[in-house]
């Protein structure tokens, strides 16, 4: 018999659903984004985002449920993302998750939404197995975790200040070119030139750990900014645009790679966000091609937020046995894996 | 009919059940040892089973809706809303925390004002005409300071009892204000009791009444921090 999963996800300003079969056949994928109401504040207003979730909820999984032609009865567990991300949106999702795993008597597992992100590869790619080295990168997170079996994690660095989506965002707000500013930033980087100016690329030169840090950078790209403008120089946004988006992507390279070689490890996945940024994937590819390494990404709406990777992971863990218990509470700084500070 | 009602409004997460006019059980967690969002299924779990109903025996579900805590509602509605969705048959009631609190003195006839502190020094209250078997709001829901509350009560010059936690505080400022005679219930049993949500579902209840669980949501009262800055912002341009 196969099992049904109900994932739900509503770490951040995402509102979604989606059931999956036996963690890997995806038969609704139900996503509401807030980020129209966002865009006017130029980031996620908490607030705000834990309303909204709770309009959405009820809606969004009675639509998953419908399109994948299936009834709550039918389904043999609900995982739901417990942690990391906004305390407020998370227990919109987490509340009803424990109602509806209480009222059916079925099995409630909570999951780390870092490890979600990395379930979207085992979505797209059937035969994909660990060990694997796991680059997870969006607005929220820069995480490098090396993936030793299914379940089984070790955190080898993350970011020291902010995400790398987060400078994305930042920056596009300095330039009030709108919210999120990845998409936006890649667009215009496009046509500039990457080589224009020689952003630092921090924690690269003489650092063996796999720890990131972007606030440097993003002070020197505004800094930047800023000094073209008092200048009244002729220069062009995308120029400066193409090279701090180079800066970033050389280092989450460079340390990937780096991570992927130290461990012994052939395959590596990208995860999040950000990894839609087709530079980035090319990127890594090319250059992983060299080295022997082999390097996957999921197809776009499975790089951002949703519940299709909540739901996946959530079957792996229920095939271990691992249930969570119904006062499960929300944890905004969730780990994944142990890290030594 | 058995209705459960749930309020988590404050620190305290009340669960009540109630079958016409008896209460069956009662519930009320102080929120201080366990955060509400990790006690409030298990308790509605543990409350059942001491009873030995299931959720499939209920006749419907009454939540507060606010006002109160933000985050504390939304867990409230999520459970609710949750319940609800897996027992389709399963009827919600949206019940203000204010008629909750004023449902304590019904049948008292008197004016009666319920008064929940919010997290800064603003106040959510409202005013209500109880009668022998009635409980008339008069002056409608509102998120202000205290100040502002009492003009608006002060030209009525009616005896007014005053419910809530934490009154202590406003008591002499009231009664320096006010022209009329103000009583006060300050006890450890003024909040919003999870019995009281529940009879007041099951007045909606006998009324015909249902909300729709797609889109039932809280009371605010109060826009986000940032909506309000926005909108100063915008209007001083
Ligand atoms: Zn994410």
């Amino acid at each position: 018999m196969s099992d049904l999963i109900l994932g739900i996800e509503t770490s951040c300003d995402e509102t979604a659903a989606a059931l999956v079969e036996d963690g890997k056949k995806i038969l609704a994928n139900i996503v509401t984004s807030q980020i129209k109401i966002h865009q006017k504040y130029g980031g996620v207003v908490p607030e705000i985002a834990s309303r909204k979730h709770l309009e959405a909820i009820i809606p969004v999984i009675d639509r998953a449920l419908y399109t994948s032609q299936k009834k709550l009865e039918e389904v043999s567990a609900i995982a739901v993302t417990y942690g990391p991300g906004l305390v407020g949106s998370l227990l919109v999702g987490l509340s009803v998750a424990k109602a509806l795993a209480f009222a059916r008597s079925i099995p409630l597992i909570g999951i780390n939404h870092l490890e979600a992100h990395i379930y979207a590869n085992f979505l797209a790619y059937e035969e994909l197995v660990p060990p694997l080295i796991c680059l997870i990168v969006s607005g929220g997170h820069t995480s490098l975790v090396q993936m030793k079996d299914f379940g089984e994690y070790k955190l080898l660095g993350q970011t020291r200040d902010d995400a790398a989506g987060e400078v994305f965002d930042k920056i596009s707000k300095v330039l009030d070119l709108g919210y999120p500013g990845g998409p936006i930033i890649e667009k215009l980087a496009k046509k500039g030139n990457p080589l224009a100016v020689n952003f630092p690329r921090p924690l690269l030169n003489n650092d063996k750990s796999f720890d990131f840090s972007f606030s440097g950078l993003k002070t020197a790209v505004i800094y930047q900014i800023r000094k073209f403008k008092e200048e009244k120089n002729v220069w062009k946004v995308e120029d400066v645009l193409a090279s701090f988006q180079r800066a970033v992507i050389d280092v989450l390279v460079e340390k990937t790679l780096n991570a992927a070689l130290a461990f012994k490890i052939k395959k590596i996945v990208l995860a999040g966000g950000v990894s839609a940024n087709k530079l980035l994937r090319k990127e890594i590819k090319e250059r992983a091609k060299i080295l022997d390494l082999e390097v996957f990404y999921p197809p776009l709406p499975l790089c951002t937020d949703n519940a299709a990777m909540v739901a996946s992971a959530g079957y792996f863990r229920l095939k271990d046995n691992k249930k969570s218990s119904l006062n499960l509470d929300a944890v905004s700084r969730l780990p994944l894996g142990r890290k030594k500070y | 009919m058995k209705i459960l009602g749930i309020d988590s409004s404050t620190r305290i997460c009340s669960l009540g059940l109630i079958e016409e006019h008896n209460i069956l059980t009662e519930y009320n967690i102080n929120s201080y040892y366990q955060k509400t969002s990790s006690i409030l299924v298990p308790a509605i779990k543990t409350m059942l089973e001491g009873v030995n109903l299931t959720l499939a025996e209920i006749d419907g579900i009454a939540v507060a809706i606010g006002p109160g805590s933000f985050t504390g509602l939304r867990i409230g509605l999520g459970v609710a809303k949750g319940l609800c969705y897996a027992t389709t048959s399963l009827p919600l009631w949206g019940i203000s925390t204010l008629d909750a609190l004023a449902y304590s003195l019904r049948g008292v006839p008197s004016l009666i004002c319920p008064l929940l502190l919010s997290t800064r020094e603003e106040i959510f209250s409202a005013v209500f005409r109880g009668g022998e078997d009635s409980l008339e709001k008069i002056i409608d829901y509102d998120c202000s300071d205290m100040d502002t509350l009492l003009a608006k009560i002060s030209f009525l010059k009616e005896k007014i009892i005053f419910i809530g936690e934490g009154l202590k505080k406003y008591q002499k400022a009231i009664q320096e204000r006010l022209n009329q005679e103000a009583l006060f219930i300050d006890s450890p049993l003024a909040f919003p009791r999870g019995v009281n949500i529940a009879f007041l579902g099951l007045e909606k209840l006998q009324k015909g009444e249902k909300e729709d669980i797609h889109t039932l949501s809280p009371l605010y009262l109060r826009k986000s921090q940032a909506e309000m800055v926005r909108e100063k912002k915008t209007t001083e341009i």
